[in-house]
């Protein structure tokens, strides 16, 4: 096993207090990176316990408040995170919402504009500021570095409504992000998570199941979401975070603009590929 | 330090030079017992591939394998079964661009003969067909779990290069079926779509006279290659070779019916991503 995939890097990661982001925070301190573990002022505890296990482990790492879809704090963030490190050379932008916390129906011909506009602010807005100061740095610095954002199988299949707009417009700014920085040496991906255990897709069983189900109802949901899939099974956010690691670290040297599904299958089964 | 292939046996076909070689090697030095396969006229190169191996204190058999012929397919696995143990971990990286008698440039496909079309088709695709059949048919007789990894191409989505990108978009459609039957065995079939890269099969090609019958000019002609591409650069076989260790080892053990392009951003720019 090669050790130190991401040594003498300078992460930043959206969305790090919960789930993949978190996971992909734990890894890349664990192959040697500094880490900004970074997300919202609501999620500071969780943020502050992720780094906290990090260093606690004996990696670098802190906390610090950074809303993607406040452009202020974007700026604030990025900038902060370049002081503590001392630059940035691989980024992911894993803070996205699947719906608006009022929107009932997923249908997009029954949103309300402003929940289309949140989701399109977190998911894409949000993820086109950070990589955009966050390649300003790299540019700024003649570094070269990466980037990665986090698109989803629903990039290539219509099934969720805005989100999946979302989810394919990324998957676009990440290929026009890779085709511009390319020449600086600055590698852009995406990775495309399927079913995976994570509090968004928690909450979405639940939001399907509807009031009062309880655990057992919650792991049939799991497990007939499981069947949908070749490999049989939901996907874990460190699978997610194995992937990070090879498009963010050597072994994706020549690999940019490219869309890497860990989804057990179901993009390629029922999306296209 | 354990690796990342220890316990695992391979068997690569195109083993003895390019992708090919650069993948017997990767995947010895992370732990796996290799059979290299290549045509009985790449015997001495293959052979050079597995004393290298062995010096570096890995376990390599050569095996002579068309990939055309049906029972010199089932002659290679029964070797490697014989020597090493069953085969799960599979590489298919042999493959043409073309007739030798016709040449790349003479792959127009509304102008091809026959013999060549069936050549290509024969080589790329049934050639991947009967080993990956192979392999799957014996690890569902075992209960046993595996990868198979196949070669496709840029070509796999860009429309240039005649039977040669025929071939390579089928065997792209081939690993996603393999992928969606055998994920319930635990089986994962995953592609890898390289870009330019800088092996024995681009040097010929670089040597051919001009589409207006000029004389060749390699150094020309890679040169337009590689500023084609975002990362301004061919790619080498040993970046092609990380990928194939992803896809083959634990680290993708989410990943099927999932292709990768190390290509520098080709495919982002010119095939559709």
């Amino acid at each position: 096993m090669s050790r130190g995939r991401m040594e003498g890097r300078l992460a930043l990661i959206t969305g790090a207090a919960d789930g993949i982001g978190a996971e992909i925070a734990r890894r890349f301190a664990a192959e040697g990176a500094a880490v900004a573990v970074t997300g919202r002022e609501g999620g500071r505890d969780r943020g502050e316990r992720v780094a906290r296990e990090i260093r606690a482990a004996g990696g670098r790492a802190e906390f610090l408040v950074l809303d993607v879809a406040d452009p202020a704090s974007v700026e604030a963030g990025v900038a902060a995170a370049r002081d503590r490190l001392g630059g940035l050379d691989a980024v992911v932008t894993a803070a996205g919402v699947g719906w608006h916390p009022d929107q009932r129906r997923p249908s997009v011909v029954d949103l309300a504009d402003d929940h289309w506009r949140y989701v399109l602010d977190v998911n894409l807005m949000g993820t086109f500021l950070v990589a955009q100061a966050a390649a300003r740095s790299m540019v700024a610095d003649g570094w070269p570095g990466t980037i990665l954002t986090v698109a989803s199988v629903s990039a290539r299949k219509p099934s969720g409504g805005v989100y999946a707009v979302s989810k394919a417009a990324v998957w676009m700014l990440t290929r026009v992000l890779a085709d511009e920085l390319g020449p600086h040496g600055i590698r852009v991906n995406a990775v495309a998570p399927g079913y995976t255990d994570t509090k968004l897709l928690r909450e979405r069983a639940l939001a399907t199941l509807g009031p009062g189900a309880d655990e057992a109802a919650l792991a049939d949901w799991y497990r007939r979401a499981g069947e949908l899939v070749p490999l049989r099974r939901v996907g874990r956010p460190s699978d997610v975070a194995d992937a990070a690691v090879l498009l963010s670290g050597p072994g994706g040297a020549y690999v940019t603009g490219s869309l890497l599904h860990v989804d057990g299958g179901y993009a390629s089964a029922t999306a296209g590929g | 330090m354990r690796g990342l292939m220890e316990g695992r046996v391979a068997l690569i076909t195109g083993g003895a030079t390019g992708i090919g070689a650069a993948s017997a090697r990767r995947l010895a030095a992370e732990g796996a017992a290799v059979l290299v396969t290549d045509l009985p006229s790449q015997r001495e190169l293959a052979d050079g591939v597995v004393a290298g191996i062995a010096a570096a204190g890995g376990r390599a058999a050569f095996a002579p394998l068309d990939v055309r012929d049906g029972a010199q397919v089932e002659d290679a696995f029964a070797l490697a079964t014989d020597r090493f143990g069953l085969p799960d971990a599979i590489v298919t990286a042999a493959g043409v661009d073309s007739h030798p008698d016709h040449g790349f440039s003479g792959n127009v496909l509304y102008d091809l003969p026959d013999d060549a079309m069936r050549f290509v088709l024969d080589v790329n695709l049934t050639g991947t067909y009967l080993v990956l059949r192979g392999a799957a048919q014996r690890l569902v007789a075992a209960g046993r779990p595996g990868t198979l990894v196949t070669l496709a191409s840029a070509a796999a989505k860009k429309p240039k290069g005649g039977a040669y990108a025929v071939s390579k978009a089928a065997v792209w459609m081939l690993t996603r079926v393999l992928a969606d039957e055998l994920g319930p065995h635990g089986i994962r079939v995953n592609s890898i779509g390289p870009g330019y890269i800088d092996t024995p099969m681009l040097a010929r090609r670089s040597t051919l006279t001009t589409a207006d019958g000029g004389p060749a000019d390699p150094e020309a002609w890679y040169e337009r290659r590689a500023s084609s591409v975002p990362l301004r650069r061919l790619g080498t076989p040993d970046e092609v070779a990380s990928i194939v260790l992803f896809l083959s080892s634990d680290e993708s053990s989410y990943v099927t019916g999932s292709i990768l392009h190390p290509d520098g951003g080709l495919v982002s720019n010119e095939g559709g991503g």
